[in-house]
């Protein structure tokens, strides 16, 4: 029994680890809370419901998904957000209007009733794990949340655009002296953020069903998450995830209605014990040479 | 081929700091920026970069006016900034610090520093405070920049380092022209061939580094009785 718990609290962190790791990136390299990441997400969700619902497999529903939530990204970081940079209360209300606006029109168009995921084949089916049986589609889950976060540290650590984007994170104005152009930056790390977004909502329907306001609620839980693991910091995002997911399993196996509690509560202890989250730099060190 | 600044003028945070300065760094030159504290001099830099709002006057390099130029542009016309902390990324190793901004492979900055070589994989948070100003140095020298603005490097080093620091200097200067700000004259005066004096955001004198004391504008600008100078 323990084991399956353990398992679910895995795949739970796998999964706000997916929708967490763009939004902190966003953070580190804007520096403002992108609440339209709700909104993407939730265009992740039908994304996935249409394509299974065509016959796709969960492969390309999940393809559909991430393009779908970095390609409207892309679009508002390039229409509205590029000429608000600078303006903080401005980007952030952009940001809530655009999750506002994305999740009314799936509302619209789809209705407000919850769809189920028509999932099929092995992935609907279960496995014996320690005498229980345990959904396969958890066990993708986690693979999936393993894969990103390779995928991300790989990208961050190898390539000279992940340097770059490092760089930015740490100092925008640091990375300019050396030469690095950062507003092409933001928009990488805004769009990434929003195939991130995309493809955890792809993930998140058939375990949560689909419906509208998906994105608005998982939007406090990434919010912790972010904040718990460090704001810019991808493998304090791995480290919240998995506190938050594990929290949650375990104390939702053990007291339901307090799983939320004990979510908020962790982010009170750690923030009164490390203000700047499990990774995040402190608070002395952002960005000092700014102009 | 110079870098000049001719009568500028600059604002941080609203606030007038630069009334007129002048000043011309030929390719190959080290020109030391002195003053007292608050004169002017490190927003004379952060000016040049674009880091201060230009307010009036003039900067250019090679003929290409700067003053319209994004930070960016101008560290990609071949000026190099290194702060008074060193302007290292604390969360990236040392190897990333020289690649990010190196035209060069990083490997060769370790004939003029091979103190770094050990250092390459460790976060560059985890330096000490010579080795940072080091690898400051050498990032400016993998840049490959012909112009380097460095703004106080012996600020807080030990004698020892400071030996090493001031040799640095001299192995950049066979590469670039440096316009060097600095509190500490001896350091000035072993690295430098010009200086030019700031009082009250402004510049009041310029000479051969060798005629410094005799300025008119020497003591007032400089903060020092009769017959003292700065270590």
């Amino acid at each position: 029994m323990l084991l399956n718990v353990l398992l679910a609290g895995l795949s739970l962190a796998a999964f706000y680890f997916i929708l967490s790791a763009g939004l902190s990136l966003v953070f580190g390299i804007m520096g403002v809370l992108n609440f339209a990441s709700a909104g993407y997400f939730v265009l992740g969700v039908y994304a996935t419901w249409y394509g299974l619902g065509h016959g796709w497999g969960m492969l390309p529903a999940l393809l559909l998904a991430a393009a779908v939530g970095g390609a409207v990204a892309w679009l508002v970081e390039a229409a509205l957000l590029r000429p608000l940079y600078g303006n903080v209360g401005g980007q952030i209300l952009t940001t809530l209007g655009v999750m506002l606006i994305l999740g009314e029109t799936v509302n619209w168009i789809f209705g407000p009733q919850i769809q189920e995921e028509p999932m099929q084949g092995l992935l609907a089916g279960t496995v014996v794990l320690g005498g229980m049986p345990f959904p396969v589609y958890r066990l993708l889950l986690i693979a999936a949340g393993i894969m990103i976060f390779l995928l991300l540290s790989s990208v961050l650590r190898d390539t000279a655009i992940g340097l770059k984007v490092r760089a930015g994170v740490e100092s925008q104005t640091l990375a300019e002296l050396a030469g690095v152009r950062v507003a092409p930056l933001r928009s990488f790390v805004y769009a990434a953020g929003g195939v991130l977004a995309g493809l955890a909502g792809g993930l998140y329907g058939p375990f949560s069903g689909v419906y509208p306001t998906a994105g608005v609620d998982t939007l406090l839980l990434t919010f912790i998450v972010v904040v718990i693991g460090g704001l810019g910091s991808v493998p304090g995002t791995l480290a919240a995830s998995l506190v938050i997911g594990l929290a949650e399993a375990l104390v939702g196996f053990y007291a339901p209605n307090l799983a939320l509690t004990v979510n908020v509560l962790a982010m009170i202890v750690i923030l009164v014990l490390r203000p700047q989250g499990l990774l995040g730099k402190p608070p002395g060190r952002r960005d000092t040479h700014a102009a | 081929m110079s870098l000049v600044l001719q009568e500028v003028r600059a604002r941080v945070a609203g606030i007038p700091v630069l009334h007129g300065v002048d000043l011309s760094l030929r390719a190959g030159g080290v020109v030391a920026l002195l003053g007292r504290n608050g004169a002017g001099k490190t927003t004379t830099l952060r000016t040049v970069l674009g880091l201060a709002q230009l307010e009036g006057g003039g900067i250019s390099c090679g003929g290409v006016d700067l003053g319209r130029l994004p930070t960016w542009r101008r560290a990609r016309q071949g000026i190099f900034y290194v702060p008074e902390d060193g302007g290292v990324f604390q969360d990236l190793s040392v190897l990333e610090n020289l690649r990010i901004s190196a035209r060069m492979a990083p490997e060769r900055v370790l004939g003029p520093f091979p103190e770094l070589g050990p250092l390459l994989p460790r976060r560059a948070a985890l330096l000490s405070g010579g080795e940072r100003k080091i690898l400051a140095l050498g990032r400016a020298f993998a840049s490959g920049s012909p112009w380097l603005l460095i703004d106080e490097p012996s600020l807080g080093l030990a004698p020892g380092v400071l030996r090493r620091l001031a040799q640095a200097v001299s192995t950049l200067r066979e590469h670039a022209a440096i316009l060097l700000v600095e509190q500490n004259l001896g350091f000035a005066q072993a690295v430098a061939d010009e200086y030019v004096l700031m009082h009250q955001g402004r510049s009041v004198d310029h000479g051969p580094i060798a005629a410094l004391r005799e300025s008119t504008f020497f003591d007032t600008a400089m903060h020092f009785g009769s017959g003292q100078g700065g270590s």
